[in-house]
């Protein structure tokens, strides 16, 4: 009974996705965010390897972010 | 000649009601992006609404009619949609003057319920599509949004936790632009749908339309109208609601304002992809506890949340109730097109009433945050 009401498989596949895009994006930006800061800080300091450093880590995390954005936009032109 | 009449007065009534979802609803999208002033009010329903514009053309699933698998097709007839929409726009109405958020989906779900039962008897309402596809989502959704938002904050304090706040917080604020619009986005490809699948089934019954799926299709006229009706709605601003997600529920830093939009985003477009349906208000309200909660249990007040959660159990029973009673007073004139324009022409009268005296009193509808 309760299984043809609730449909698992599908809210499994919902919570999976959801949690994983949910703290995935939230993790990508803290990441941008902890570059961002940290590549600030180096500057500072003047210390260059670290400053490249954040930077990148900082870009990959950025880019990671817009990649999730265009898929949310996918997903919103292909919903079910 | 009836059934014109009935048509034009369920086409007003249904954009109507796209305007209450709008102005119903923006709080989902702003209230998190206001409360941190990641944007300023104005800004923030502007950027909305014209995010709510674009979303309703995004996506032209209309095929997700309202009620589909909870209401007999054939109970559903011009009167009975509505009395389901009067229904709806009355709960919304009412929630909003109390300052809860509520779906208004489930709110015209249970308007359609309460006018086809009383039309048709009770073969009319499917009970186990409206359990799958109402009562066990909005279970679902609050609980998932919480969890997810819940451990997402969790996940950027311990990365950032140590920084400093100011560009933290700069940062996070700047984020919020991003994922508000993706929630006021998806907000549109959602519930625009709902009033253009309203208007499309009207239309059909009218015979303008075929009903054929392979030359079924959406006039024009009707996605612009849908899309610039909740556009409007949102960009009048529920503000008694915003005040409650926003500050009422928790007070939030930027990190949380965040997370609870990306876990909300992450979840309604996890719903859209699967096809499950998922309230946007449970979800986001789910989510803004849960990134408070996390934070610090105690933080969240949960007097608040739980007269919220109230307003949700009340939702469809309230408004199939008004729906109901609204099927019943335009039987009392008959099966013809008299009941609705009697019903109609009241509520706009009272309405005029209403607003005249507001007028004159300096407010309308909104009340600034």
């Amino acid at each position: 009974m309760i299984a043809t009401i609730i449909d698992t498989e599908t809210v499994g596949k919902l919570a999976a996705a959801s949690i994983g895009a949910g703290i995935g994006i939230t993790l990508l930006f803290s990441v941008a965010i902890y570059g961002l800061t940290r590549l600030s800080d180096a500057r500072r300091a003047e210390a260059g390897a670290a400053a490249v450093a954040y930077g990148v880590i900082a870009a990959i995390a950025l880019a990671g972010c817009l990649g999730a954005i265009v898929l949310g936009i996918v997903v919103m032109t292909q919903k079910s | 000649m009836h059934s014109t009449v009935i048509l034009i007065i369920v086409v007003g009534t249904a954009l109507a009601f796209d305007f209450t979802n709008g102005f119903h609803d923006t709080a989902n999208v702003v209230a998190t992006s206001i409360s941190t002033r990641a944007l300023s009010p104005r800004l923030a329903v502007l950027v909305a609404a014209v995010l709510n514009f674009a979303g309703a053309f995004i996506s032209l699933s209309v095929a997700a009619t309202i009620g589909k698998g909870i209401v007999e097709v054939g109970a559903a007839t011009g009167p009975v949609i509505f009395a389901g929409l009067i229904g709806a726009i009355a709960w919304n109405l009412l929630t909003w003057y109390f300052g809860l958020p509520s779906s208004s989906s489930h709110a015209l779900i249970g308007g359609l319920v309460g006018s086809a039962f009383v039309a048709s008897g009770a073969s009319a309402i499917k009970g186990e599509g409206l359990l799958e596809k109402v009562v066990v989502p909005a279970l679902i959704a609050p609980v998932l949004a919480f969890a997810v938002a819940g451990l997402a904050i969790l996940v950027a304090y311990r990365i950032v936790g140590r920084l400093r706040p100011g560009p933290v917080n700069r940062g996070f604020r700047a984020g919020q632009i991003a994922s508000g619009g993706m929630l006021a986005l998806a907000h549109g490809t959602n519930d625009a749908q709902k009033t253009m699948g309203i208007i499309t089934l009207a239309l059909i019954a009218h015979g303008d339309i075929s009903s054929n799926p392979a030359q079924f299709h959406v006039p024009g006229w009707v996605v612009v109208s849908a899309a610039s009706a909740i556009a409007l709605g949102t960009y009048t601003g529920g503000w008694r609601i915003i005040r409650t997600l926003g500050s009422r529920i928790i007070k939030m830093d930027p990190a949380q304002g965040f997370s609870a939009q990306s876990a909300g985003a992450a979840v309604i477009l996890a719903s859209s992809h699967f096809g499950y349906p998922l309230s946007t208000t449970h979800t986001i309200s789910g989510a803004v506890m849960g990134a408070g909660a996390a934070r610090r249990f105690s933080a969240v007040r949960w007097g608040v949340a739980g007269n919220i959660a109230g307003a949700w159990v009340m939702t469809l029973p309230a408004s199939a109730a008004i729906g109901a009673a609204v099927y019943g007073v335009t039987r009392i004139f008959g099966t013809g097109a008299l009941g609705p324009v009697v019903v109609a022409g009241s509520i706009l009268a009272a309405l005029a009433v209403f607003f005249g005296r507001r007028l004159q009193r300096g407010s309308v509808l909104t009340v600034e945050a």
